[in-house]
């Protein structure tokens, strides 16, 4: 494995570290990992997970771009007036306008907890160089599911008030204004939120549209989200009207907190990131090789036939 | 700012090298020498700042991650105090090579500040330390973290399912090995001769016992101690504050001004 720190994006402002498998590990034609920045906290995420999961990815042949947005750690403290969702799409595209000129990858799959979920989402929606993305603790949606769990974990609270019938209607008016609410991306009373949540229906819409391009989704989700998501199934009662064609996979990290403190927690995240990026572009060795075997042929093929196409086909077979 | 890795081909460590911006180039580089585990993360914006600001005032300046922490190379499960003592030299002579400085100031954040104390007692171009809430007790910065981890693990809003840590070790999700916790758990800046600087600079976020122990304790040793209580953000011991991050603009003003007008 081999680190690089890169300044990018205007004047430099940007900073990111590239993690690069060795030559002989390095998988030709794979898509770049994007390690966004969790938060306030810098590139190398918190419990230095991203450069856990950097160096992980190398030893299976991804390459990897860890880096800080602006204002966060290493970055410059940004000069203009942008909303700061729209400032973290764009350099995001720095990012990857920076890597495909020095490393000519075309495709990226960003991996981003909570903040660098959201971040991920959007730039995925707008972005067709994103084939794939991992989302941790991203946009989550109230339930009629999370509600029955919620109130039944508080139900010592409520003891014999839920004898009574007028008392579950009373219930059932609240919790049915509260699906609605969240459903709205509205936050709820009472709540310490500093997450904007778009519309349900929005991110339906938007979800569609990335299936419809072969984007290929990871969400995760842990029990950090106490006031969004509480059971392993909630991703299905959310989104599950969608046709998902294959292409979307949720994981329910039960006992992991929202920074994946514990060290046994982050293990576990990042064998399923791993996992599930070699299951994506890394066929098991054996179909790996015949494919390699029959993309060989191909390009001798191309070069022969001609030159011009010497230049794109001498990627595939170095 | 320029970025960069540096050191032994096997072990690099992560660097930042901040030039200095004004006329008044100072003819003493600085070396800023992190916390680690999760008062690293807390610190880091905050110690990137400090650098700025002192590139400003007319220092070069460099910050950089120990073995096994941040962007260096290595796992934390290799992390020694031996080891962060070895990048500081390291880190020490880069700069004097790359800027043509012959002396250096260090200025320790916490665990960093004991790290610089003890660079500080082998080498004679150091001529000036800053103790930045410095650890004055090694022990009991160990049981502090301790204390906070437990606490953390036992708070029902962030783990519901109560939680052990996964290795014995594991102290805030970051490894401290026996032989890292050995070699903290041995600190103790109140004891002997600790630091051979010229001068030094104490400053703190808040009054505490073991802070005016040190200053005495430095004092009494001949070393003149410039003491500073600048009420700011630290909080290391509060569990509320694990993970938010340090914004101590004040602080960071105080040590660019006292070393500006101190150093040349």
């Amino acid at each position: 494995m081999i680190e690089r720190v890169y300044r990018f994006g205007k004047d430099g402002c940007l900073v990111g570290v590239l993690t690069e498998p060795e030559v002989e590990v390095y998988k030709e034609g794979t898509p770049i990992v994007l390690l966004m920045p969790a938060g306030r906290i810098h590139r190398v995420g918190p419990h230095r997970l991203n450069v856990t999961l950097a160096r992980q990815l190398a030893s299976l042949g991804f390459m990897s771009f860890r880096f800080d947005l602006g204002g966060i750690g290493d970055s410059e403290t940004p000069r203009d007036s942008k909303p700061s969702e729209e400032r973290a799409v764009d350099e995001i595209r720095e990012a990857m306008n920076f890597l495909s000129r020095n490393k000519g990858v075309g495709q990226f799959v960003p991996v981003g907890l909570c903040s660098g979920a959201d971040d991920a989402f959007r730039v995925a929606i707008v972005d067709p160089r994103i084939v794939a993305a991992v989302l941790i603790d991203g946009y989550a949606y109230r339930t009629w599911g999370f509600y029955a769990r919620h109130y039944l974990r508080r139900s010592r609270h409520y003891g014999q008030c839920l004898l009574n019938l007028s008392k579950w209607q009373v219930l059932f008016k609240r919790v049915y204004s509260k699906v609605s609410a969240s459903n709205h991306g509205s936050t709820v009373e009472g709540e310490a939120d500093f997450r904007i949540l778009p519309q349900k229906k929005t991110v339906i819409v938007e979800l569609k549209k990335m299936i419809e391009r072969d984007v290929n989704l990871l969400f995760i989700y842990t029990i950090g989200l106490p006031d969004y998501y509480n059971y392993q199934d909630q991703f299905y009662d959310m989104f599950g009207s969608i046709d998902f064609r294959g292409k979307v996979q949720y994981q329910y990290f039960g006992e992991a907190n929202h920074i994946f403190t514990l060290a046994s927690d982050r293990n576990r995240l990042i064998q399923s990131i791993c996992a599930w990026m070699q299951a994506r572009y890394l066929p098991r060795k054996e179909e790996w090789e015949v494919e390699q075997t029959e993309i060989n042929r191909t390009a001798l093929g191309q070069v022969c036939a001609g030159s011009s196409t010497a230049s794109a086909v001498s990627r595939i077979v170095s | 700012m320029h970025p960069y890795y540096f050191g032994d081909s096997k072990k690099l460590l992560f660097g930042a090298y901040h030039p200095p911006h004004s006329q008044g180039t100072k003819n003493t580089g600085v070396i800023v020498c992190y916390p680690v585990a999760q008062e690293y993360i807390r610190a880091y914006r905050a110690i990137r700042q400090l650098a700025v600001q002192l590139s400003r005032a007319g220092f070069h300046t460099m910050r950089f991650d120990y073995y096994g922490t941040g962007d260096s190379y290595g796992d934390d499960t290799e992390s020694s105090l031996s080891e962060w003592k070895a990048n500081i030299h390291t880190a020490i002579d880069e700069l004097k090579d790359s800027s043509g400085v012959r002396k250096v100031c260090l200025i320790g954040l916490r665990l960093g500040a004991a790290l610089a104390a003890a660079v500080s007692i082998r080498r004679a171009d150091v001529a000036d330390v800053v103790f930045w809430d410095p650890v004055v007790n090694g022990g009991h910065y160990l049981e502090g973290q301790k204390t906070l981890y437990q606490l953390m693990l036992a708070d029902r809003s962030l783990f519901p399912v109560p939680r052990k840590p996964s290795a014995s070790d594991e102290i805030l999700g970051f490894s401290f090995s026996g032989k890292l916790r050995n070699e903290i758990s041995q600190i103790n800046l109140l004891q002997g001769r600790i630091c051979e600087a010229k001068s030094i600079f104490l400053i703190v976020s808040e009054q505490r016992d073991e802070y005016s122990h040190l200053c005495d304790s430095l004092n009494a040793s001949g070393t003149h101690v410039h003491y500073r209580v600048v009420n700011g953000p630290g909080e290391w011991d509060r569990a509320e504050k694990i993970e938010i991050e340090l914004m101590p603009a004040e602080i960071i003003q105080t040590i660019t001004h006292e070393i500006g007008k101190e150093l040349r």
